[in-house]
């Protein structure tokens, strides 16, 4: 009995240990991806309050850098580029460390300094869409020069995560979270060099161009975004909740069913035009296929957490990890009805193509990814996070923004309809469509003003954590949940 | 729990050990198989999704964009409302020409047919569907002597009166429109402007066209903008 | 084969199918496609198909400005959509076409570099945008000042494209006619720059209601049957 907990003690320790060696080793890295990835992702928050504004009140700041036409794509860029696959490549970085069980060793310094490149084009990028030197391409808006550094960057991070998978030594055996970083390694890159090769080297490619580009941005949110986020979501709910995952098999499914199926959406975005029919025909079986590993994921995630919903309470991680979660099948659904020919005809051309967008980036993967670094950051830096009040206002503003803008943007996709596409209208002038619309806008401005405020603070409290002057504790930060008044003290160490 | 004895920011490590060891082992992850249901589910969804296939495939064609290209679509926009603001200049000038027939009909008849041997047909006849030039100062000035409509030869005594003199420019466009665009004929509209040109250079004309006379007329077209119906071109200044 | 090996060779396999059938091909197919004739007895118009292309460096400015943001260039089918039969989104401005405006096909975007068929209409769509616009001058307006010609228009006011100099002598035969609030001051006159020019020249180059060889004239001959 004595021996027996004794060994598991020791276990334990070199458990401990290694971990701790494991997070020393990409500490640089990942605390620089992430406080540079929050920043952005205030800019870009901000950039989208005035892009809603420029929206429904043109004259507002009426300078030419400002246009919504410029707005809107630094928005976005700075969205996708700036903190999405910023903050994507510190949790794929330290989750492929941590659960291959390998330190990484050598190449921090490559990694600061592709980090520090990676930074200087985003800010290029912005600064040239602002200026009038975009090209126009959806999500390639920067500058044309622009995309081999991003892609060096990438690579520079993908390329020892790759080594660390190949040499992968854990006892457990089946790792689904290191095939989903594995799988966003080796698909981001051939993404994105294809589209970059065809829209900028390729002599021309007419409406063919345009299809492209939106199989490239369903392919960066089905198989970067989505990867990276799920892939976290099955580490950080074990973890936390101290049970395994339900069932490998669901996992296996949900994992090869997104790879198969990621590649072939994303031209159904212009049904009904000049591409080939079966392309776009194609695009929207699988646009709709989809919802199965979603299902499949969702279900798994229910089923690990099942008992345990209690932690969503106190654990800020779970609870960020959790929202997360619920929205990807509610990223899903709406790719499934932009996709399918019979709500997606209605609802194509309109502000819910946007709210997918921001359902997909901002409520699936930065939901996750806030969850993410709420857990990792303490073990980077040593410190536990200051304010539980912070962590609550970033949490709730967050859920309500987001909640209103997916809501206000499907809800405003429909309006455009009605006042476009229906018979009775059809030689109506475009005033209705405009004026329907305002009030949606105006409340996707709110939204993204009240992010931006969570987001100020989360970028401050992050801040002074990577400085190394969060709390120090061997107690996690918790939420308060409501059985406090009950319980005589917070449950130590358990959920954190 | 092991807090280091030492000051707490000694070393990098033991403060991140102290995270490290509170943290839960990874553990394998279960074996529970599918649920059933999920893939019944699973199998709904494929067969809805399946439905996005079928015709919008075009025929996995790479030049078809347009599965529907050579199909005709139902026009689901409701009826014009009758009445000139806002109406399609041709629609009202079908309907107002309708009304207008009435005279007409006295001897072409309703079906537009005539009577064999003494009024010919409208419906069909090259006289209708060939040169506005010709079919303006038809009815404008009348017409008489032996003509040849639709392989038939016609010589009412007397001919066809000059009914457009009473009616008004805008009046006889619309009946002319009617004619030509009904009992299945096809063809372009008449302007009012185009009877009133007409009207200008035959100003002088007193008596009615014999069918050599109008032969230079045969195929010519009063020139002017089609604002709307069969061949309609770019409409005129706003 | 090691479990690595495996992996990332099925990662290639499931990716690799849906790149190769979707880009790769349709991409080298695409460089292939050349204009079609017209048959002047079927089609009644002469030349190839499409006829004149878009003016390139007016949709340069067409992108640098982020227009795709809030307009469209494509006409959906109308068995798909209204788009076809909506007033003023073809050729016909006036008047209640009979026949919807035409589905745009790829060839219609042959000429172009990259097709900006857009990402929502916020405002309308300008596949045959150059119809609808009646000169130069009408297209400048819109540009310079959306809101006088509509009180209601959220477009933003590309003002950064025009120089307000002062007259020198009489008004320039390409200023822009303005009044009311929009006009710039006494002695003032407001000219576009060769940007705006360019991109005028582009909106108005947008015209892809042309016949299609063969199909708009069967369509036609079936519409004619249809009503007999």
């Amino acid at each position: 009995m004595d021996t027996s907990t004794a060994n598991a003690e020791l276990e334990n320790q070199a458990d401990a240990t290694r971990r701790a060696a494991i997070d020393r080793s990409v500490k640089g890295p990942v605390l620089f991806l992430f406080l540079n990835g929050a920043f952005w992702l205030m800019a870009s928050t901000i950039l989208g309050v005035l892009a809603g504004i420029k929206a429904f009140a043109p004259e507002f700041l009426d300078v030419s850098f400002l246009t919504f036409g410029r707005l809107q794509p630094a928005h976005l860029t700075a969205l996708v580029y700036g903190w999405g696959m910023q903050a994507g490549l510190g949790i794929m970085l330290w989750l492929m460390a941590r659960r291959s069980g390998q330190e990484l060793i050598g190449g921090k310094s490559l990694m600061i300094v592709a980090g520090v490149f990676w930074n200087i084009a985003v800010s290029l990028a912005i600064v040239g869409i602002l200026a009038g030197k975009g090209t126009g391409f959806e999500w390639l808006e920067m500058p044309s020069y622009l995309w081999p550094v991003l892609l060096v960057c990438f690579l520079v991070y993908a390329w020892p995560m790759t080594r660390m998978f190949a040499r992968a030594f854990r006892p457990e055996g089946f790792m689904v979270s290191t095939w989903y970083v594995l799988g966003a390694c080796f698909w981001f890159p051939w993404i994105y060099i294809t589209t970059n090769v065809c829209l900028h080297c390729l002599p021309g490619l007419g409406a063919l161009g345009a299809g492209v580009n939106a199989w490239y941005v369903h392919g960066l949110i089905l198989l970067f975004f989505t990867p990276v986020a799920v892939g976290a979501a099955y580490y950080f709910i074990p973890k936390i909740t101290g049970q395994p995952i339900a069932s490998q098999q669901l996992a296996q499914i949900g994992f090869w069913l997104l790879a198969i199926l990621g590649g072939w959406t994303g031209m159904q975005r212009f049904m009904g035009g000049p591409l080939p029919a079966w392309m776009v025909a194609i695009g929207a079986l699988t646009g709709v296929l989809l919802l199965i590993p979603v299902g499949v994921v969702g279900l798994n995630h229910h089923l690990t957490t099942l008992g345990k919903h209690h932690l969503v309470a106190t654990s800020p991680t779970l609870r960020f990890v959790f929202f997360g979660a619920i929205f990807y099948p509610v990223s899903g659904a709406i790719l499934a009805l932009l996709s399918n020919f019979w709500s997606g005809l209605n609802l194509q051309f309109s502000h819910a193509w946007y709210g997918y967008q921001v359902t997909a980036v901002y409520g699936f993967f930065s939901m996750t990814a806030f969850g993410a670094i709420y857990y990792i950051v303490p073990r980077l830096a040593g410190c536990e996070w200051l304010s539980v009040r912070l962590i609550r206002n970033h949490f709730w503003f967050s859920v309500y923004g987001i909640g209103t803008i997916v809501v206000t943007s499907l809800l405003a996709g429909m309006q455009q309809n009605a006042d476009i596409n229906v018979p009775e209208r059809w030689d109506q002038s475009w005033m209705s469509v405009v004026m329907n619309a305002r009030p949606y806008l105006v409340a996707r401005v709110i939204a993204w003003a009240l992010i931006t405020w969570s987001n100020v603070w989360f970028l401050i409290h992050l801040g002074l954590m990577v400085a190394g002057l969060g709390r120090r504790s061997a107690a996690p930060t918790l939420l308060p949940s409501h059985h406090d008044e009950t319980d005589s003290a917070l449950p130590h160490g358990a959920n954190a | 729990m092991s807090a280091p004895s030492a000051h707490p920011d000694n070393t990098n490590i033991d403060r991140i050990h102290s995270a490290a060891h509170r943290e839960k082992a990874d553990l394998v992850a279960g074996s529970l198989p599918a649920p059933t249901w999920v893939i019944f589910l699973g199998f709904i969804v494929a067969i809805i999704a399946g439905g996005q296939l079928g015709v919008m495939t075009g025929g996995y064609q790479f030049e078809t964009s347009n599965p529907f290209a050579t199909s005709i679509a139902a026009d689901p926009r409701p009826k014009a409302v009758g009445g000139d603001a806002g109406g399609d200049p041709f629609q009202v000038a079908m309907k107002k020409g309708a009304g207008g027939y009435a005279v007409c009909g006295g001897c072409h008849q309703g079906n537009g047919l005539g009577i064999a041997g003494q009024f010919p047909p409208l419906a069909g006849s090259e006289w209708v569907l060939g040169g506005t030039e010709r079919l303006i100062r038809v009815v404008q000035h009348g017409l008489t002597g032996a003509i040849t409509v639709k392989g038939q030869n016609y010589n009412t005594p007397g001919g066809m009166q000059a009914f457009g003199a009473a009616m008004s420019a805008g009046d006889l466009a619309n009946v002319l429109t009617y004619i030509r665009n009904n009992w299945g004929n096809e063809a372009t509209m008449i302007t009012k402007e185009m009877v009133e040109a007409v009207r200008t250079r035959e100003s002088a004309r007193t008596t009615q066209w014999t069918a050599s006379e109008l032969a230079a007329f045969e195929k010519e077209n009063v020139p002017g903008p089609i604002p709307a119906g069969p061949g309609a071109d770019a409409p005129a200044a706003k | 084969m090691s479990d690595f090996r495996k992996f990332t060779l099925s990662l290639m396999a499931t990716f690799g199918v849906p790149w190769l059938l979707l880009i790769i091909i349709p991409v080298m197919k695409y460089q292939r496609i050349q204009p079609i004739p017209y048959n002047k007895e079927v089609d009644g118009v002469e030349g190839y198909y499409p006829p004149t292309g878009i003016h390139r460096q007016g949709q340069l400015v067409y992108a640098r400005e982020g227009c795709v943001q809030c307009h469209s260039q494509m006409i959906r089918p109308a068995q798909l959509a209204l788009d076809g039969w909506r007033k003023g989104w073809g050729q016909d401005q006036e008047a209640r076409a009979a026949a919807p405006v035409r589905s745009n096909t790829m060839r219609d975007y042959l000429q172009e570099p990259y097709a900006f068929l857009g990402a929502q209409r916020i405002g309308p769509d300008l596949a045959n945008a150059g119809w609808r616009f009646t000169d130069r001058l009408d297209v400048h307006t819109q540009l310079y000042a959306p809101r006088s010609k509509d009180e209601w228009s959220v477009m933003p006011s590309f003002k950064h494209l025009y120089i307000v100099r002062k007259q020198q002598g009489p008004v320039a035969s390409n200023a822009l006619k303005l009044t009311g609030k929009y006009a710039p001051k006494k002695g003032y006159e407001v000219i576009p720059t060769p940007e705006a020019e360019a991109l005028a020249d582009y909106v108005l180059s947008l015209k892809k209601d042309y016949p299609v060889p063969g199909v708009t004239a069967a369509l036609a001959a079936a519409g004619e049957a249809a009503k007999k």
